[in-house]
């Protein structure tokens, strides 16, 4: 995240990487995957 | 992340580009000196009102005040609204605001309805009424069979269930309401009279000559034009209504020590809980704007607002006399502050000389121009050197001699004012701005804003309003403009309004997007006025039942009642989704009386239900509609779009997902975006500068093809203008890669917090994937069954953790749903699981007997600070764990995952204990209550 986005959403990579790891994730879009239906989009 | 086509979103820029950006604009605008008036006059804000309120996060972050013990501050500004209100119009009880003046004529059009019981259909409508007023009344009445009658109530009236006087007239005209209220009430009807507010100073008051119903703007105290808004209406009733009233109501009740505290009174009226009962599906109210208002007639004093208003009176007078020393036909002799000029086939010329000056009138057709005055044509000018302002009516009009004098002020017979108003010692005793400074930091003080921590209430998103996104808004080539200004004069407003058009329609998979909504219940009511408007361009008129499913927020049923529709009610199964064997069952019941089916996705128990397509599908098969409630775009951005998964129209809330601030309860814009054989019927105007959408298309640089239609539902052509820089600013700095980015992570923050909750609550509602959306509902109902701790309990007792509870009871009885937004970092998260959890501790202890059940830390929840350091202290637990409940929390434990922050910061205090809802409501006190209360 860069610019205005890094100031507007309050959890950051690191932060990010520890919240997937406790939900058994190891990417966001692996967890965004998973968490909305497939047959979205 | 999916690819989903991006092509209108420009990529992100940064701050100080996209002010940049806005200036430019800004620029593009042209503010001229508006004489218009009908219904939007000039007002000086004063600067301590902008630069303490309107631009201060600790007004404008606060959530609407229903958890009455963090929000007194604006509850009790919002008192002085009514307060004022109240006392200008003569009336019993005001409410907390409505979205502008028109719908609020059209509301009350509905209260009469609801309120008389003789059978008749029609509804007076006076001819001398502005005409977007007109416009919007027509429009409400028409799907709900009411018949208007316009009249200027000289003759017999016809039978009727009420009828709407303007007073003054739009014409500028005085007429003594007096004779037409008396023909309403032989009739059994009702009286509805939309009163100058500031005219009202000067003039006998409706309340006086027994109206049923005032109504009307408080846009001329201090709320700048704005293009068109937001400003906050206001809807006033006599004694024996005060159950009708749409909107909020704030009213006086006591605390747990039995001091007076003020709350929302008579929620139960409000359209959640009578659903498709309802006559009215507003659920907002215009609170920032409303707190502005009540604020002008605070600072200003009764003596200080007659003094504008004979100021007003008096410029527009000797204008007029002017005017007719001049030769000129000036129509109307009892006026205040709109003088009518006739000059056959005259009136273009004249407005193209004025505007040629920089000064706008307005031209009511070929042979008519009005002239209106307002507080910043008084001044100091008069009657010694001609401003500037003066120096250009004379040339345009011809006036040699006209210096700006003040003239004899005639305002009809009879109807001088006599009575007192605003008495009350608030409107006396803050007028040095000192005086007034302090007041607004006291009141602010008693609230809980986003400012001071995590607002994490499920489907209301308190995600970051932004400074820069919120810099434009009083800018004066935004916050300058009428609405009815000429076209050439908003080229920049209708730039930025038609990116946003076309970046929402890009974000949603709609081809069309309006942005007259003033609300998300306004962009439900357009949107399914553009599904009735299609069918019946189809000649399926009897295409009339709506599908919604029981969990749909309430307002979904009102707003398909006023949109003329029959409401069928959709199960739903134990995991909260839609029950598709039920969705079948019921299209194949009502077959080709199908209109439309109302969902929400993500539905309004925060779950991706994955059956979505497959409801879609059935109910085009059998010929109806898909209406998708947006309110829940948030956890949809970058990922998927309404109009790929089968929705044919769809309101989104600007103020959730895209950082309008919540304003206390307002102001807020429900864009309603439809694809394209809907798109004709969304909602048009009578006074629009462009009927074309977008304004201006970006891909051929020409005015957009596509014509909205349909009837508007806005008292303003772009509803709330001056508030759009906020979601343009917005979507410019994000870009569509941070838009899916704040998507992610929303829904990983939500998932976070269910999971670190899982072992201490039950987590009610989750998708195949065992995850949840962007919000989780906690069910708190298991636990009360154990320990007898409540939802109330819980919800009070993080106030005295430092946190503004999650929305209570929503979607279902004895839950909390808790969304935390992208915003928040991974210590505040962490700081409020923390809570929660010693929370469910705190429950237990209670369960095991260390505390009883009628004396304990939750039950007394939230402790003041008088009722922690009072001499006598007689509850089983300490004063420590009652104020400082995080600290004791951490101490053991100063190593963990906070990395051994301190818990808390800075101690918020609430004002009041536990307020007593039903005390309130028994006892309706809706005005400031006399000092002595509070002694």
């Amino acid at each position: 995240m860069t610019g205005f986005a890094r100031r507007h959403i309050g959890t950051d990579a690191s932060a990010q990487a520890l919240m997937l790891n406790a939900l058994g994730f190891d990417s966001l879009p692996a967890f965004m995957e998973a968490a909305v239906p497939g047959h979205l989009g | 992340m999916k690819d989903i086509a991006r092509s209108a979103i420009p990529a992100a820029a940064s701050e100080a580009e996209t002010l940049a950006e806005l200036r430019a604009l800004a620029d593009a605008n042209t503010v001229r000196r508006s004489l218009i008036g009908q219904g939007y006059y000039g007002t000086h804000t004063p600067s301590v009102i902008k630069r303490n309120v309107l631009e201060n996060p600790s007004w404008y972050t606060a959530y609407t005040p229903y958890q009455p013990e963090i929000s007194q501050g604006r509850l009790e500004a919002l008192l002085n609204f009514q307060t004022m209100v109240a006392d200008l119009t003569g009336m019993g009880t005001a409410n907390a605001s409505m979205l502008d003046e028109a719908t609020a004529v059209a509301e009350a059009m509905l209260v009469a309805k609801r309120a008389t019981s003789q059978g008749s259909n029609v509804f007076l409508l006076d001819s001398d009424t502005l005409e977007q007023t007109k416009a919007i009344v027509r429009g409400r009445a028409e799907p709900l069979g009411i018949e208007i009658v316009e009249t200027d109530f000289s003759g017999e009236i016809p039978e009727c269930f009420g009828g709407f006087i303007q007073y003054p007239g739009a014409s500028g005209k005085i007429s003594n309401p007096r004779a037409a209220i008396e023909a309403l009430h032989g009739h059994q009807a009702l009286a509805i009279v939309a009163a100058d507010l500031l005219a009202m100073t000067l003039l006998v008051p409706p309340g006086e000559m027994g109206a049923d119903i005032a109504v009307g703007t408080s846009q001329r105290f201090g709320i700048p034009l704005g293009f068109g808004g937001p400003h906050a209406g206001y809807l006033a009733v006599r004694s024996g209504l005060e159950r009708q009233m749409p909107g909020r109501l704030i009213g006086v009740s006591k605390d747990a020590d039995g001091n007076p505290a003020y709350r929302l009174t008579l929620q139960t009226r409000e359209q959640h809980i009578r659903r498709d009962k309802a006559t009215s599906n507003i659920c907002t109210a215009q609170v920032l704007l409303a707190v502005m208002a009540g604020m002008f007639a605070v600072y200003h004093g009764p003596e200080g607002l007659r003094e504008i208003a004979r100021g007003v009176a008096a410029k527009t007078a000797g204008l007029a006399a002017a005017l007719r020393a001049a030769g000129h036909d000036v129509v109307h002799t009892d006026i205040f502050d709109t003088i009518l000029i006739k000059a056959p086939g005259q009136a273009k010329a004249i407005v193209d000389a004025a505007a040629a000056q920089n000064v706008l009138l307005h031209q009511v057709d070929q042979d008519h121009v009005s002239i209106s005055m307002d507080e910043t044509t008084t001044g100091e000018h008069t009657g010694v050197l001609a401003g500037e302002l003066e120096q250009k009516l004379a040339q345009v009009f011809e006036l040699p001699n006209y210096r700006g004098e003040d003239g004899d002020i005639t305002l009809g017979a009879e109807l001088a004012r006599t009575s007192g108003f605003l008495e009350h010692p608030v409107f006396h005793s803050h007028h040095s701005e000192t005086a007034m400074m302090r007041y607004l930091k006291s009141l602010s003080d008693k609230d809980y804003a986003l400012d001071r921590g995590m607002i994490p209430l499920g489907s209301c998103t308190m995600k970051l309003n932004a400074a820069t996104e919120m810099e434009a808004v009083s800018w004066p080539e935004f916050s300058g403009l009428h609405p009815f200004a000429p076209v050439d004069d908003t080229e920049g407003y209708l730039v930025m309004m038609s990116h946003l058009e076309e970046w929402l329609s890009e974000l949603t998979g709609y081809d069309s997007v309006s942005l007259q909504p003033n609300a998300g219940s306004q962009g439900e009511y357009a949107g399914l006025l553009a599904i009735r408007g299609y069918h019946r361009s189809r000649g399926d008129h009897h295409r009339d039942v709506c599908l919604i499913p029981s969990s749909a927020h309430g307002t979904n049923a009102a707003s398909a009642v006023l949109a003329g529709m029959k409401v069928v009610v959709l199960a739903c199964n134990e995991r909260g989704d839609v029950d598709i064997d039920d969705v079948h069952q019921k299209i194949a019941e009502h077959g080709d009386s199908l209109a439309a089916l109302m969902v929400t996705y993500p539905s309004t128990h925060g779950v991706y239900e994955a059956g979505i397509t497959d409801i879609t599908a059935a109910v085009h098969a059998a010929g109806g509609q898909v209406y998708i409630d947006g309110a829940n775009l948030n956890a949809l951005v970058g990922f998927s779009r309404y109009g790929d998964i089968g929705g044919d129209v769809s309101h989104l809330n600007l103020h959730k997902t895209f950082c309008i601030p919540h304003g206390g309860g307002g102001p807020g814009v429900g864009p309603v975006g439809a694809k394209a054989h809907l798109a004709p019927f969304l909602p048009g105007h009578p006074l629009a500068q462009m009927e074309n959408h977008p304004p201006f298309d970006s891909a051929t640089g020409k005015p957009g093809a596509i014509i909205h239609g349909g009837v508007p539902v806005s008292g303003a052509p772009y509803g709330s203008a001056s508030i759009l820089p906020i979601p343009w600013a917005y979507v410019r700095m994000m870009g569509p890669d941070g838009l899916a980015d704040a998507t992610a992570a929303a829904v990983l923050a939500a998932n976070y917090v269910a999971l670190r909750l899982r072992d201490h609550y039950d987590v009610l509602y989750t998708g195949d994937s065992g995850l949840v959306a962007h919000e989780a509902v906690i069910d708190i109902r298991p636990l009360t069954q154990a320990t007898g701790v409540t939802v109330d309990d819980v919800a009070k007792r993080l106030v005295d953790y430092g946190f503004h509870a999650p929305t209570m009871s929503f979607p279902v009885a004895g839950t909390l749903m808790i969304e935390p937004t992208e915003s928040e970092d991974l210590g505040e998260l962490e700081r409020f699981i923390a809570a929660m959890i010693a929370i469910r501790e705190e429950a237990t202890q209670v369960a095991e007997g260390v505390w009883p059940a009628d004396d304990n830390p939750l039950v007394n929840a939230p402790h003041t600070a008088a009722a922690v350091t009072a001499t006598q202290w007689e509850h089983p637990y300490s004063r420590e764990l009652a104020c400082y409940p995080a600290d004791q929390l951490t101490r053991g434990d100063a190593e963990g995952s906070r990395g051994g922050a301190p818990a808390v910061v800075g101690k918020y205090w609430p004002p009041v204990r536990r307020v007593d809802q039903a005390f309130g409501d028994r006892n309706l006190v809706c005005a400031c209550p006399p000092i002595e209360a509070f002694a």
